[in-house]
């Protein structure tokens, strides 16, 4: 299949570019930069001043612009850097690399969108939030440490389950329905400790973005979401460093020339310090315990020539918890090596090959009597991708992705009295394929359209058991009725999905226009996790035989607007999203190594809609945002709920996110969030009975979800201490006060039922909070 | 398997606990406390508890009503019920609603009739009330020997107080599966800890090839102890081990898992399943409980001696 695209790539590079030429037109096409750290900046634009027309780069800084010959003044800018001009005489094609100033300190600071002012009015993607790192740092973070994920569940469409859960749930879809990726390398677990920290370290990060809906072909695997996040190319023109001492994490970054204006590094590392600080408070019995996380981020690139660039990038996390004889840890790796070529000044490649893995492991006890568990989840991926911009209507995007999967569901063992035993489950193997065709095309100076297609097909492969499982009462456990071993590399099942992409924007007037989109996207893994919050032991499983891919349908229609010069943006929201094939769980449902763990599957459908309002104020010395989402999400299960449809987990009615940042002088900024957002579902029992001396809950209606937790709010606060303005100073470092859940709420993440452990006989609800009070840290922050 | 889960589960309960209360800072005092919580009643319905033993003496068991979660005063028994048992082979044993009352219905073993629970025998155990009728039924699986129940002391470490810590010897019956359910007495009282229901598929935590082999630590040892009040001096340790059916286990692990549901990784809670089925299969009416019946060997230790 690649070959095929690496043909049609070949052919268009071949063809298209006499066609041309003999429409005696002529291509620009170059590179848009940061000018003092040489880092090439996504999405900045190039406009055509005569013809009132432009374009914007694409994710490595590369612009591509077919003209008819002539005399034109074109400006480059950025949102955050000074425009630069430039008049050019078009007779041949021209190829050049711009560099953008950067503005004043002061303005710099105030960026929350790194693109033309009216984008989120003028582009044809809806349900997109984009966030520059600059935006992430500014907003109060628990413990000092800034973080992506938690940033990005401010966003409107975008929910936890709780304060402390791995993970995000975009417009009702579950957490492992985001594909996320770190410069393409999809991250299975975006968590450090659980969900309190995300993955990312945010000194190597370039920019985020979430796409929600609307969905471009080049994307595909996740049912929900795609969130993007970029890392830094390094600074091409001098050597630099940044880092920071909070409570939890310190950090540090280094980044520089190898070769200047030809190769050039970063390099960022995190570790956690507090069982360093906790040592001398802990009792001589748990003082070998182990309790950290680290991350390590690295990335280099090396520009061959005009037409050649090679980029690597690497990360590496663990999470590793410890006492005595017990041993938990978990974490990340990820490799993605993708070379950018340009095969003329119209045809843009980047190809990826990607690995990704996600491991853990837990053992307790020795070798006389424990017990030791080990899971993983490989892929090996390449994706070769063409970009071609046929004219300043028409940009064509093509390419392949073809994925292998390996994954072990568990390798385990137990001793006991000496007595060995492995309980190992069975590799499992598969591929998935997809080959994409998307245009982008203007019509009119109004009218822009963006379709696509996306061809996936998926194959789970031996070797391995399949299993035919029988047909019974709804919600009741199945039976294995036969089995079928099938050799190394054969099919067990295969499946194919189009998946159709369509989007569309009207302008209705310069300030606003309004926009509809379509997508349907399928997913062949899921990550079975029967718990209120994703756990880091739960396991990504393939589509099988018995377990169908998940497909989902979205429609959405938005109107955007900008008032005051793009001072203010705004936008509504509003989207349906059917799903299919949704993973469910019978009652007390058993997926810890368990060979038979389809048995325990319950497959039904989903829905989700809801209303996203938002407002964002980008420039001025007070920027922020509001999010208000109103949703709903339900699942239809056989044998759940009376087979009736029931809130998910995390259905949250309302939604209100508040973000505000305000920079009184050049040296304090302050800033706050608030949150709130109706209480999630849970299943609470009606009725109890005694058995054996306990009191064992029972819900005689058998509703699913049948009330809900108490509603959820917080704010947090902090204060930025900037240094004093001077030339040439070479040491900048800030110091960052905050304080998280300020009004000292304690939220609750669940609500649990149970015997009062002093009077059995007494039954009790308990709220577990898991931001029990107020958090105060301090952070502190430089750059060099 | 859901007791494969238990201890993973509980690891990170403890990291959790680390988690929030360590790492967090000491001014975080509680991340668990009581709130009150409005629950509207379900239907009523007919809790049977009959976990009878091949042991010799009167036969127990106890009829109730399901009450409302949080009413913590009222009880409702399942007085005028008819209860019987009948075994495979069609002998009937009828119980006789107790001079206590209070739901208990019992049968006494007449001199020369003592070998209810025989291995391999099913029962199937009858109630009418309130006009209908439930049955259900148990079979009987072979016991191994508990070869014996050890005490010794330990001095203070992580996670355990100071003081005498039980151990059992046992091994699993080869070549067939088997499900235990072992109860510990201190001084004949019942360690009922919910999170220390202790049951095992052939000695260890799944059906997972441990045929045979010594009843695995966590079995034999961790969760016949009470690390928080370890046994004392002259305390009597008395350990049962109890041969159930797979369904038994499923029952005692999911009532396990619902007694214990909490934390960050709780599960949705779920009903607990039962074998007590309306004899008429077109009535909506339910009940809920357990009825088993048990083959034992038990062995005693005295702390200290």
């Amino acid at each position: 299949m690649i070959r095929y695209i690496l043909i049609l790539g070949l052919i268009l590079g071949l063809f298209f570019p006499s066609i041309a030429l003999s429409q005696e037109k002529s291509t620009i096409s170059g590179y848009i930069k940061d000018g003092e750290t040489g880092e090439e900046l996504i999405g900045a634009t190039v406009f055509v001043k005569e013809l009132g027309t432009g374009t914007v780069t694409n994710v490595y800084g590369f612009f591509s612009l077919t003209l008819p010959n002539g005399s034109y003044n074109l400006k480059f800018s950025y949102v955050g850097f000074q425009d630069v001009e430039k008049q050019i005489d078009l007779t041949e094609n021209t190829k050049f690399d711009i560099e953008l100033p950067t503005n004043s300190k002061v303005l710099e600071e105030v960026v929350i969108t790194g693109e033309q002012a009216d984008a989120n009015v003028k582009n044809v993607e809806m349900s997109v939030n984009k966030m520059e790192i600059s935006t992430i740092k500014k907003i109060p973070a628990l413990m000092g440490e800034v973080d992506v994920i938690r940033s990005v569940q401010l966003l409107p469409g975008v929910s936890t389950v709780g304060e402390g859960a791995s993970g995000f749930n975009v417009r009702g879809g579950g957490v492992d329905q985001n594909l996320i990726l770190l410069d393409e390398a999809p991250v299975y677990n975006s968590s450090h400790l659980f969900g309190f920290f995300s993955v990312f370290n945010p000194d190597a990060v370039k920019n985020v973005k979430l796409i929600k809906g609307g969905i471009p072909a080049q994307y595909g695997g996740r049912l929900s979401s795609i969130l993007d996040v970029r890392m830094k190319e390094g600074n091409q023109k001098k050597f630099a460093g940044s880092g920071g001492l909070g409570l939890i994490f310190s950090r540090l970054t280094l980044e520089g020339p190898i070769k200047k204006d030809k190769a050039s590094f970063v390099i960022a590392g995190r570790r956690s310090y507090a069982d360093v600080l906790a040592r001398p408070f802990l009792n001589d019995d748990l003082s070998d315990s182990k309790f950290f996380f680290y991350d390590l981020t690295a990335k280099v690139n090396y520009k061959l020539n005009d037409k050649n660039r090679f980029f690597l990038s690497g990360y590496l996390g663990k999470d590793v918890f410890g006492t005595g004889d017990f041993q938990f840890d978990w974490g990340n790796q990820t490799a993605s090596a993708r070379w950018n070529h340009i095969f003329n000044d119209k045809v843009f490649m980047n190809m990826t090959a990607i690995y990704s893995k996600y491991d853990y492991e837990f053992g307790v006890g020795d070798n006389q009597d424990g017990f030791n568990w080990q899971s993983n989840v490989i892929n090996y991926s390449l994706k070769p991708e063409f970009t071609y911009y046929i004219n300043p209507k028409n940009t064509l995007t093509f390419g392949a992705q073809t994925i292998l999967f390996d994954f072990k569901p568990g390798n385990a063992s137990f001793n006991s009295g000496g007595d060995a035993n492995d309980i190992s489950l069975e590799d499992q193997k598969a591929a998935e394929s997809a080959i994409f065709v998307a245009n982008e095309q203007k019509i009119g100076p109004r009218i822009a359209l963006q379709y696509g297609l996306r061809y996936s097909i998926y194959q789970y492969l031996g070797e391995g058991n399949a299993y035919t499982l029988n047909d019974t009462t709804p919600g009741v456990e199945r039976t294995v009725v036969s089995s079928q071993r099938y050799d190394q590399w054969e099919t067990v099942e295969q499946y194919a999905n189009f998946e159709p992409r369509l989007a569309i924007k009207y302008e209705l007037t310069e300030t606003s226009s309004i926009k509809a989109s379509y997508n349907r996207m399928a997913q062949y893994l899921h990550l079975l996790s029967n718990t209120a919050a994703s756990t880091p032991i739960d396991v990504w499983s393939p589509s099988t035989n018995n377990v169908k891919p998940q497909i989902a349908d979205q429609y959405a229609l938005g109107y955007f607007r900008n008032f005051k010069e793009s001072t203010f943006e705004t936008s509504v929201e509003v989207y349906y999203k059917d799903f299919q094939n949704q993973v469910e769980y019978i009652n007390n449902a058993d997926l810890i190594l368990n060979e038979f763990y389809e048995t325990q599957l319950l497959f039904g459908d989903g829905r989700a809609y809801g209303a996203e309002f938002y407002i964002k104020k980008a420039k001025g010395d007070f920027t922020g945002w509001i999010s208000y989402t109103l949703a709903r999400t339900e699942r239809q299960v056989d044998g759940i709920n009376r087979s009736e449809w029931f809130p998910t987990r995390f259905d949250r009615t309302h939604n209100l996110s508040v973000v505000a940042s305000y920079q009184v002088n050049p040296r304090w900024s302050f800033s706050a969030n608030f949150v709130y957002s109706t209480g999630t579902p849970g299943t609470f029992p009606t009725n109890r009975f005694n058995i054996q001396g306990w009191v064992a809950p029972h819900n005689s209606e058998e509703r699913r979800n049948n009330y809900r937790i108490p509603d959820f709010h917080r704010l947090d606060v902090s204060a930025t201490l900037s240094p004093k303005e001077k030339e040439n100073r070479k040491w900048f470092g800030e110091w960052v006060f905050s304080v998280y859940n300020a009004y000292n709420r304690r939220n609750a993440f669940s609500v649990y039922f149970q015997e009062n452990p002093d009077i059995p006989q007494n039954t009790e609800a308990i709220r577990l909070a898991i931001v029990g009070n107020f958090v105060p840290s301090v952070a502190y922050n430089f750059k060099f | 398997m859901p007791f494969t889960m238990k201890m993973p589960f509980q690891n990170l309960r403890t990291i959790w606990v680390m988690v929030g209360c360590v790492l967090l800072g000491p001014a975080i005092t509680s991340c668990e406390d009581p709130i009150d919580v409005d629950l509207d009643e379900g239907t009523v319905q007919l809790a049977v508890d009959a976990f009878l033993t091949d042991e010799s003496g009167e036969k127990r068991i106890v009829l109730t009503e399901t009450t409302p979660y949080f009413d913590n005063t009222t009880q409702r028994f399942a007085d005028g019920a008819t209860v019987r048992i009948t075994d495979d082979l069609g002998k009937v044993y009828d119980f006789q609603a107790a001079p206590e009352g209070q739901g208990n219905y019992i049968w006494e073993p007449d001199t020369a009739d003592t070998n209810f629970g025989e291995v391999g025998r099913t029962y199937t155990l009858s109630v009418t009330h309130n006009g209908n009728t439930f049955e259900a039924s148990s079979t009987v699986n072979p016991v191994p020997t508990l070869d014996s129940v050890t005490v010794e002391f330990r001095e203070e470490e992580f996670g355990e107080e100071e003081g005498y810590y039980a151990t059992f010897f046992a091994f699993d019956l080869p070549n067939r599966e088997d499900y235990y359910w072992i109860r510990t007495y201190r001084n004949g009282v019942f360690f009922d800890d919910p999170t220390a229901i202790n049951v095992s598929v052939d000695g260890a935590f799944g059906s997972n090839g441990a045929d045979g082999f010594l009843f695995i630590i966590p079995i034999r040892e961790f969760l016949i102890n009470d690390d928080s009040d370890p046994y004392k001096l002259g305390d009597e340790v008395r350990v049962e081990l109890w041969a159930i059916t797979e369904p038994t286990w499923s029952f005692l692990g999911e009532l396990a898992s619902q007694l214990t549901n909490n934390g960050l990784f709780a599960t949705p809670a779920a009903n607990i399943r039962t074998n007590i089925v309306n004899a008429d299969p077109n009535s909506d009416v339910k009940a809920v409980g357990w009825f088993s019946v048990s083959a034992v060997s038990s062995g005693t230790a005295i702390a200290g001696q």
